[in-house]
């Protein structure tokens, strides 16, 4: 005898194959949201194991203090500080090379052993600590000059030259970012370890730190801060080749939210209506089963198990390909910018085997709603096919001058669209979900490109910056003497600035007191400076809890005398976050004089230039235009989530639009083939459909803007560093782009839906209920 | 010449090896006006046949002739026209729109036809004058199957076909319907076609086709049909 469960589960199959497009959407649904977390999971858990194995590994500091001396002192101070393990005196400065161009390296030079940033060796050996030639050089730099184990490099300072063997090529873990500008740029700047003793002209100006594992940081930074006020402490959070690559990390943490989450909630949307829809369309048979005596336990496995299929293929299915195909390619864009050691494949993590659970549940749940309701019904009433709905009066129909004036197909869409309110808005969520992602996606390259240029253009309101060493002479001669349409010279330092909310290592600018090339304004418009207290950008003041009026301290490096200021006004950056004062406010604080570290130039003739490249004491020349261009370079790594962002949208609204679509004609094949019989043409019943869909579209793709451009700023600001405030607005154009592209999509696929018209069988349809 | 005919009109459905033969070389003709009542046990090819002559099928050979036109020979779109601007039909389980009103119902056969009849009076001629604002649910079987026939009637067509209009409807009411049928047949001068099992119908038909296994057994003409009131049921 066979066993009855065979048969159901032979019957399971079979509904299955025989409604594979529905259940094929509810694959593709739970899959969708499931691939949405796994992929960006594994890619933040991907940069996130990397880095933390890294950063153990190779002892990264915790702190990297700046003084104007580390010696014996100095260190035996910082030693003596509760919860410092380990510390190490270090030189560290820019140096020129014998390259040709305007190759610049960062050389390291540590007092004894390498064992606080461990540089990672590619190849050749590590430095001993007694070798007074050799170097190791990093690995792009290397690269890209063409540099290997064994070769000789040189290096100048002013007019003495220090050549170096290269011992070993390698990476090291406080240099994720190598870079003196904006973006990582090995043909023009990278980095070099040495030992102090081969340059003892090099003064000893920092000290790493690294805290023993159960150290409160916070403590730490305070300690150190208070034993030599005249130090300047940079922790993590603030040292950028860290931060960054710590920021980055951060964005596709907080990306696991954002999207899954809105997959998630379409995608119960949509099971819920599939499945309900399925259930119903079984009350026959779920009649006919009760009746030949099936337990009602036995009913119940089966008809959950509907969900439980699909659910847990597509929840399985889209883990699997998110976790093993994205983060590699996520990964790629990452190390465009970032110079990984290696990358660590951890694997499935467990929120994200929860994430298929939840799928399963969310499922199984929607299904026992929807077989609860029609297990309850006799089963006599249940082998009566459902009565069909109800045609009700509507609301708009009350409102005689307007119902009076629609033609009479507007009537009936109207009812239509009324009467079937939780398809039609399920449909409307597609739409909707659809326009606000592509303008997302649109919405936030045109953030920050719109970022990029206000900063650069607007923000920064000059042409040329010359950044001048320490050797730089009086402000006023160059701003005499430089020919172009104005020059102004600035004074930038980084200092630390206390307030009650915390402390952060920051940059000092002091501008001129009638100043005109920083807009530091809101939207970028030129507001004087207020003479005899700070302003402080905007961010800042929130990270700190600052407001006008509140004192602050600041502590200049090698200054044990620090110095409080009144906050007089809120300025906005946002891109770097800092503190502004005027030069009379610098020198009535008796601070030294206004030496200037950089002049800005407005349209400077190319003698100009010319003599600014000659000049010994200017060591760049930045152009804020070009930086744009670098500045978008970062945008390749957010590319791939953008399409990616465009592609499920896309998706999105296929399945759902479809799924609707189709469900809607099944149910109405009656009408449609009743309209056909009363003489309606093909194209005529066509229209009809179209016309219902074309309002739905248009509904949703208009109530889909607002949403994105809200889901854009929230994007921007879940990406933006600590010293970085990102607002997110589309332009007109992107959300014109995405309301066409969705509306066109959507027309294409219900007239890939209509074509069904033709196919509809009269006597088949008509044939009397049984 | 008849304004209906059949001649040697077969339909065979194909399924794997096996032939059915639904209708198998049928041959008759329908005067114009009549009432023509097509009789015969389930599965006999009844339906088929109305389905063939509403040009909702097509045949598989043979010629039908509906008003001097082959309606075998038409395509697609010229049947479509043919059901638009000629032929009514009536259902047995209505097939009403049920988010439309009655009348809506009525005017939705309105939409397509050239001569329609303004759908409130045929709505008064069926008798549901009061009822025009109803939705089929809120309707009994019997005034559903009236608005079914006020849609057929409201197209004003010269064939008003009828696949077992009172099968789903209790005797009173089959009654009632069977006299609005008969009444359309004399007043709007339609020809009207009826298939029906039930054997007490036949009495009220000009001519009544007894169909059986797919052909015809017999055909008889009736001069002097009885009347609705007549007929036992």
């Amino acid at each position: 005898m066979v066993k009855p469960r065979n048969t159901l589960r032979k019957k399971l199959f079979r509904d299955i194959f025989r409604a594979a497009m529905q259940f094929l959407s509810i694959i593709v649904l739970c899959a969708l949201g499931t691939f949405a977390f796994a992929a960006l999971d594994g890619t933040a858990r991907m940069v996130r194991t990397t880095l933390n194995t890294y950063f153990e590994d190779n002892n990264l500091a915790d702190f990297w203090v700046t003084l104007p001396h580390a010696g014996r002192t100095e260190l035996d101070k910082i030693r003596g500080i509760d919860g410092v393990r380990q510390i190490r005196a270090r030189a560290s400065v820019d140096m020129d090379t014998t390259l040709p161009g305007d190759v610049d390296v960062a050389v390291t030079a540590y007092d004894g052993e390498m064992d606080i940033n461990v540089p990672l060796i590619r190849d050749g050996s590590a430095l001993d600590p007694a070798d007074m030639r050799g170097c190791l050089m990093e690995e792009r730099f290397a690269d890209v000059h063409g540099f290997k184990t064994g070769d000789r490099f040189t290096v100048k300072q002013g007019e003495l030259e220090t050549t170096f063997i290269i011992r070993g090529i390698a990476v090291s873990p406080e240099y994720l970012m190598v870079s003196n500008g904006v973006s990582a740029d090995p043909e023009n700047y990278g980095y070099i370890l040495v030992n102090a003793r081969a340059v003892p002209h090099l003064p000893l100006s920092q000290i790493v730190v690294t805290c023993t594992p159960d150290a409160d940081r916070d403590a730490v930074q305070s300690a150190i801060e208070a034993a030599i006020p005249e130090a300047l402490v940079v922790n993590r959070g603030a040292h950028m080749s860290t931060s960054r690559a710590n920021n980055d990390a951060q964005m596709f943490e907080n990306m696991t939210l954002i999207f899954p989450i809105l997959a998630y909630a379409i995608a119960a949307l949509i099971v819920m209506t599939t499945l309900s829809r399925m259930i119903d369309n079984q009350r026959m048979q779920m009649g006919t089963l009760k009746a030949l005596g099936f337990s009602t336990r036995q009913i119940r496995g089966h008809y959950l198990s509907y969900a439980i299929v699909p659910s847990a293929v597509g929840g399985v299915l889209g883990t699997l390909i998110g976790h093993y195909t994205l983060p590699k390619m996520l990964w790629d864009a990452l190390i465009a910018q970032h110079e990984m050691p290696y990358r660590l494949e951890p694997p499935i993590s467990f929120p994200a085997w929860c994430m298929v659970g939840l799928t399963v549940v969310m499922s199984v749940a929607i299904c026992w709603y929807t077989y609860r309701k029609s297990a309850r019904e006799v089963t006599a009433a249940l082998l009566r096919p459902k009565p069909p709905k109800d045609g009700k009066r509507i609301l708009l129909e009350r409102i005689t001058p307007v119902w009076s004036r629609l033609s009479f197909n507007a009537k009936m869409i109207v009812r239509n669209l009324m009467r079937n309110k939780l398809r039609s808005f399920m449909s409307l969520i597609g739409i909707l979900c659809c326009t606000m992602l592509i303008i997302t996606s649109l919405g936030l390259q045109d953030s920050v490109t719109r970022m990029s240029q206000k900063y650069y253009t607007g923000t920064l309101n000059y042409d040329v910056r010359a950044n001048l060493d320490s050797t730089a002479g009086d402000a006023e001669a160059y701003e005499r003497r430089m020919d172009a349409e104005a020059a102004e010279c600035i004074m930038e330092r980084s200092i630390s600035l206390r307030a009650d909310g915390g402390s952060r290592t920051v940059m000092l600018t002091v501008l001129g007191d009638e100043q005109t090339m920083q807009h530091l304004g809101e939207n970028e418009t030129l507001i004087p400076i207020e003479t005899g207290t700070v302003a402080v950008t905007m961010k800042l003041t929130r990270t700190l809890d600052i407001e006008t009026g509140d004192t602050v301290t600041i502590y200049l490096p090698g200054d044990d005398e620090p110095f409080e200021l009144t906050v007089g006004q809120i300025v906005h950056n946002n891109v770097s976050q800092g503190v502004y004062l005027t030069r009379t406010t610098w020198e009535s604080l008796r601070k030294g004089p206004f030496t200037p570290t950089a002049i800005q130039l407005r349209a400077p003739t190319d003698a100009c230039i010319a003599e600014l490249a000659d000049m010994d004491e200017v060591t760049s020349i930045d152009y804020p235009a070009e930086q744009i261009g670098e500045m978008l370079e970062m945008l390749d790594t957010l590319s791939s989530v953008f399409a990616l962002l465009t592609g499920i949208a896309l998706a999105l609204a296929f399945v759902i639009c479809y799924n609707m679509g189709l469900m809607n004609f099944v149910e109405r094949l009656r009408e449609y083939a009743t309209l056909k019989v009363l003489g309606y043409h093909q194209k005529e019943i066509r229209r009809l459909i179209l016309h219902e869909n074309t309002i739905i579209a248009l509904i949703g793709v208009l109530g889909g803007i607002y949403p994105g451009i809200l889901l854009t700023d929230i994007i921007m600001h879940s990406c933006e560093p600590e010293t970085g405030f990102y607002p997110g607005m589309p332009t007109v154009q992107s959300i014109v782009i995405a309301c066409v592209t969705t509306y066109l999509f959507s027309g294409l696929l219900q007239r890939l839906l209509t074509r069904k018209v033709r196919h509809i069988d009269m006597v088949e349809a008509l044939k009397s209920v049984e | 010449m008849g304004y209906i005919t059949f001649e040697n009109v077969c339909k065979y459905y194909q399924s794997g090896d096996n032939v059915v033969k639904a209708v198998d070389n049928v041959n008759f003709a329908v005067e114009r006006g009549e009432f023509c009542v097509v009789l015969g046990p389930s599965g006999a090819g009844k339906t088929t046949i109305l389905n063939l002559l509403g040009g909702m099928d097509k045949a598989t050979s043979g010629k039908i002739m509906v008003d001097g036109q082959e309606v075998t020979a038409m395509n697609g779109r010229q049947l479509t026209e043919y059901r638009r601007h000629k032929v009514g039909f009536v259902f047995q389980f209505y097939n009403l729109m049920p988010n439309l009103t009655a009348l809506e119902n009525v005017e939705l056969a309105r939409q397509v036809c050239r001569d329609a009849l303004d759908p409130r009076t045929v709505m008064e001629q069926v008798g549901l004058g009061e009822r025009l604002r109803n939705f089929p649910a809120q309707l009994s079987g019997g005034e559903q199957q009236r608005v079914s026939i006020a849609r057929a009637l409201c197209k004003n067509p010269a064939l008003l076909l009828c696949d077992e209009p009172t099968g789903a409807l209790d005797s009173k009411t089959g009654v009632q319907v069977l006299g609005l049928l008969t009444d359309v047949c004399r007043t709007h001068n339609a020809t009207v076609v009826i298939i029906t099992h039930n054997a007490m119908i036949a009495p009220l038909g000009n001519r009544v086709i007894h169909v059986k296994n797919g052909g015809i057994e017999s055909i008889e003409t009736n001069d002097h049909p009885a009347r609705v009131e007549d007929i036992a049921w």
